[in-house]
């Protein structure tokens, strides 16, 4: 049975009807046309669709809508709306990634732990990022480049 | 040898590869496509370069059958080898043809013009021409082998320079449009309804309790091919697992206990890579080894993924394929329909590692867009699709008989390799190899695929040729065809056995000899090539310092034995588990266009091979492949990633040696060699895990 849910995704307003379990996730991509965040495994351990809700990291593909209503979601679009986000301009430097499917979920579960507790240090990241899988092999430039976001931080 | 290699039989003039615009744009078409691992980048700095342009000027088209090239499949780390070699020729020829014309129009000598970023100059003084103004008035059908004249070594400017991924930033950014992304008018979602294990049929399914399911627009049925239509995509996730309760499957008759036993028994006929010298089979006295490697899933990360569109009797299909054009004539020939009449049009996926779910979803998608001529349907896999129902990675068995001489020196290797085949890619001609081909209501059943043989490269025996001076050596392979679970491609081939096998031998017999592993190989050495790769990453590693700090080892291979040369030294620490801390590789690729982008191949590939040796194996229960999610096919995660520091010996005069292979065997290799050292054992069954380090210490 279709629902009235209310979202803020990147700052916008949005009343979306749907049926309680539908993930966010399709909410996200076929709805909203937010195509940034993609699906992995649809059990939350891949991370490949991680967004970040009111703070904190979330996978959206098990995350039912009934659960966000009124719930603050931000996206991979919505980091870099007001230009690329300094995380982004350190992966882009460090050239991290291969095939890229898995960043848009680490970017925003680093930035989910860091903007929570900028003091953690990039091993506290790596083990955080127990829930996101990368098949390319792009950990070392992915953390090389957390560590100069952390670096970046704490000079600031 | 072909002069012209990739795509160049069907490409041979300019207005193949280049369109110049007056826009001041490039418009370059490759035959290779784009999987993760950069190789269009790759292409624009080379085009860049014979045109003397800024790259950013430069947009590439590759795998798309409208308007594209046939480069065949982008396999095997041939790429930079093949259609690298012909964008170079075609894009000196672009220029020389333009350099002709303006030289007309200027009255001049070709030899006194040059260009900048495609400002035409005469005697380094400006002239009004352009590419750009005066490509209108140019007939680019012109055969690239009159005009090519590719620059000099030291004529060239951004080759070995680390210009940036031109597809990465948006990759970073989240905008780039994956194949999961396209968004077409009206599609439609559907999903695949899986039998429980890959020999198991339909046997009945209940229509009428089915057609009550709410939000199902249509149920496909074929034979035992299966699949659900929805509006929306999670209705037709959801619907999937609804249809499967009212299916009723077949169990398989035949169970295969133990897969690797079954593959090491086997009686397929012995088929003879290389007779090399005389192998005295009688006199077997030296030192032998047998190992071995469980199934593996290339799990990707994004699950496969097309779009498939039929217009009346004509298809579109959008896929991440490797190889669109075999796509396109399977395709035409499955259905029955002109192959100009299928456009298949590559789009980027999730990373591949070879012959993935990629072409088998394709199919998917067609049969199920069939039932809706006129609308596009995308058809994404589940998870558990991805890992148990993606070709695997064959589990294989290698053996060798060394013996030596009465100088301490080898004598022979009698090589005997067991595997089923690696390469089962659909081909269009008696070749379609593709899942649903066999679930359909006619099922095609292919001949089973030649085994590549060893000249060209070898499939199950790539890399069983040891390139150390070893007088007599005999290979022979064996293929299993008579398993039921099916088998590709995946990064190396049989090369991450084979080359696991004869640089853990190696060391096992220098260890024989109390003599160092690095010193005993080079002995076998003589190549000078090899060793100044070998000797320099003894340097950097601090190979000699070895007494105190981490247990180390050391692993070489040259892939194919035509490809990349990779020499690595490895770090572990041992304890609860087997950590890879520090590697170090030098890789000699030949020239090398894009030294960060070779570092990027050899630092991931590095990771994944770690993952492969110490953690992923393919489970089965009967039939059914134990590897459904994350839980029970982990790989490596963050906090296990090893430092490791790559270093290049360019080459700028040699041919371009494919890299995306290269680092898979010798890693495995040294890791092993690296736990030999600590503890001195070998383990002989890939993965290397802590269950088998305890079972190799009790004996």
């Amino acid at each position: 049975m279709a629902n009235k849910y209310s979202l803020t995704v990147n700052g916008q307003k949005h009343e979306i009807e749907s049926d309680p379990d539908t993930p966010l996730l399709y909410i996200l991509r076929n709805d909203l046309k937010l195509k940034g965040t993609k699906f992995g495994c649809g059990g939350g351990v891949c991370g490949a669709c991680t967004v970040i809700m009111d703070g904190l990291a979330i996978f959206s593909c098990d995350t039912p809508i009934w659960s966000i209503d009124d719930k603050k979601i931000e996206t991979i679009e919505g980091i870099s709306q007001d230009g690329i986000h300094p995380l982004q301009e350190l992966l882009i430097d460090e050239q991290a990634g291969q095939c890229g499917y898995c960043l848009s979920g680490i970017i925003m579960k680093v930035k989910a732990i860091t903007d929570d507790d900028p003091t953690k240090s990039v091993d506290d990241i790596a083990n955080e990022l127990d829930r996101n899988l990368c098949r390319c092999g792009s950990q070392l430039r992915i953390l090389n480049a957390v560590k100069k976001y952390l670096d970046g931080k704490s000079s600031r | 040898m072909n002069m012209f290699p990739g795509s160049f039989d069907s490409a041979p003039n300019i207005a193949n590869w280049f369109t110049i615009n007056k826009d001041g744009t490039v418009r370059m078409v490759s035959g290779k496509v784009e999987i993760g691992q950069g190789i269009n980048t790759a292409f624009v700095q080379i085009a860049a370069e014979e045109l003397d342009i800024d790259p950013d000027r430069i947009e590439i088209s590759a795998g798309n059958t409208k308007d594209g090239l046939d480069g065949g499949c982008t396999a095997g780390s041939q790429s930079m080898q093949t259609e690298g070699i012909s964008v170079r020729k075609a894009a000196s020829a672009a220029r020389m043809l333009m350099l002709s014309k303006a030289s007309e129009l200027l009255q001049s000598d070709v030899r006194e013009l040059n260009v900048i970023d495609g400002e035409i100059y005469l005697n380094d003084n400006s002239t009004n021409l352009s590419y750009w103004s005066i490509a209108k008035d140019i007939d680019f059908n012109q055969p690239v082998e009159i005009y090519m004249q590719p620059k000099l070594p030291s004529q060239r400017k951004l080759a070995g320079k680390s210009i940036k991924r031109i597809d990465l930033k948006n990759k970073i950014l989240g905008t780039h449009e994956f194949v999961h992304d396209i968004e077409l008018d009206g599609m439609l979602h559907a999903r695949v309804v899986r039998p429980p294990s890959v020999s198991s049929r339909i046997i009945k399914i209940d229509i009428d309790k089915i057609n009550t399911l709410k939000n199902l627009k249509k149920l496909v049925v074929n034979g035992s091919f299966i699949a659900v239509i929805a509006e929306r995509e999670e209705d037709a996730v959801k619907l999937a697992e609804q249809v499967n309760k009212y299916c009723k499957w077949s169990t398989p008759d035949k169970i295969i206990e133990d897969p690797l036993q079954f593959i090491r028994d086997t009686k397929s006929p012995i088929i003879n890579s290389l007779d090399k010298g005389k192998i005295d089979v009688l006199r077997f006295d030296g030192i032998s080894t047998e190992v071995s490697r469980k199934f593996l899933c290339h799990a990707s990360i994004g699950p496969c993924c097309a779009v498939a569109q039929w217009k009346g009797n004509t298809l579109e299909v959008y896929t991440h394929s490797q190889a669109v054009f075999a796509m396109k004539r399977t395709l035409a020939s499955i259905f029955n329909i002109d192959e100009s009449d299928v456009d298949v049009m590559h789009k980027h996926g999730s990373g591949c590692y070879g012959h993935n779910g990629a072409d088998d979803v394709v199919l998917d998608a067609v049969l199920v867009a069939k039932e809706f001529n006129g609308t596009p349907v995308r058809l994404v896999w589940s998870r558990e699709d991805e890992l148990s129902w993606s070709p695997l990675a064959p589990g294989m068995v290698t053996k060798i008989d060394a013996n030596l001489a009465d100088n301490l020196m080898i004598e022979s290797f009698d090589i005997s390799i067991k595997s089923p085949p690696h390469v089962k890619r659909p081909s269009g001609e008696n070749g379609e190899y593709l899942l649903a081909a066999e679930h359909m209501s006619n099922p095609l059943n292919p001949p089973n695929p030649v085994d590549t043989p060893l000249d060209k490269g070898g499939a199950a025996d790539r890399n069983s040729m040891p390139l150390y001076d070893i007088p007599n050596i005999r290979i022979q392979k064996q293929i299993v065809y008579d398993l039921p679970w099916r088998t590709s491609a995946m990064r190396g081939l049989g090369a991450f056995v084979n080359v696991y096998a004869i640089e853990t031998l190696m060391d096992d017999i220098a260890s024989m000899q109390e003599i160092d592993p690095i010193e005993f190989r080079l002995k076998h050495l003589s190549d000078p090539r090899i060793i100044e790769l070998i000797e320099r990453v003894r340097d950097i590693s601090k190979w000699t310092d070895r007494s105190s700090g981490l247990p180390k080892g050391f692993a070489f291979s040259r892939y194919k034995n035509s490809g990349a040369y990779c020499a690595m030294v490895v770090e572990i620490n041992v304890d609860e588990d087997i950590e890879l801390i520090n590697a170090w590789a030098v890789i000699d690729a030949g020239e090398v266009v894009n030294a960060d982008g070779v570092k990027n191949q050899i630092e991931g590939g590095i990771i994944q091979a770690t993952s492969c040796t110490l953690i992923e194996e393919v489970n089965f229960d009967g039939e059914i492949i134990s590897a459904t999610d994350w839980e029970n096919y982990p790989i490596i995660k963050f906090k296990q990633t090893p430092q490791i520091q790559v270093e290049l010996i360019d080459r700028p005069e040699e041919p371009f040696l494919g890299v995306g292979e290269a680092a898979h065997g010798p890693t495995a290799a040294a890791i092993s060699n690296a736990l030999f050292t600590a503890m001195n054992i070998r383990i002989k069954q890939l993965p290397i895990t802590r269950e088998r380090i305890i079972s190799s210490l009790n004996i």
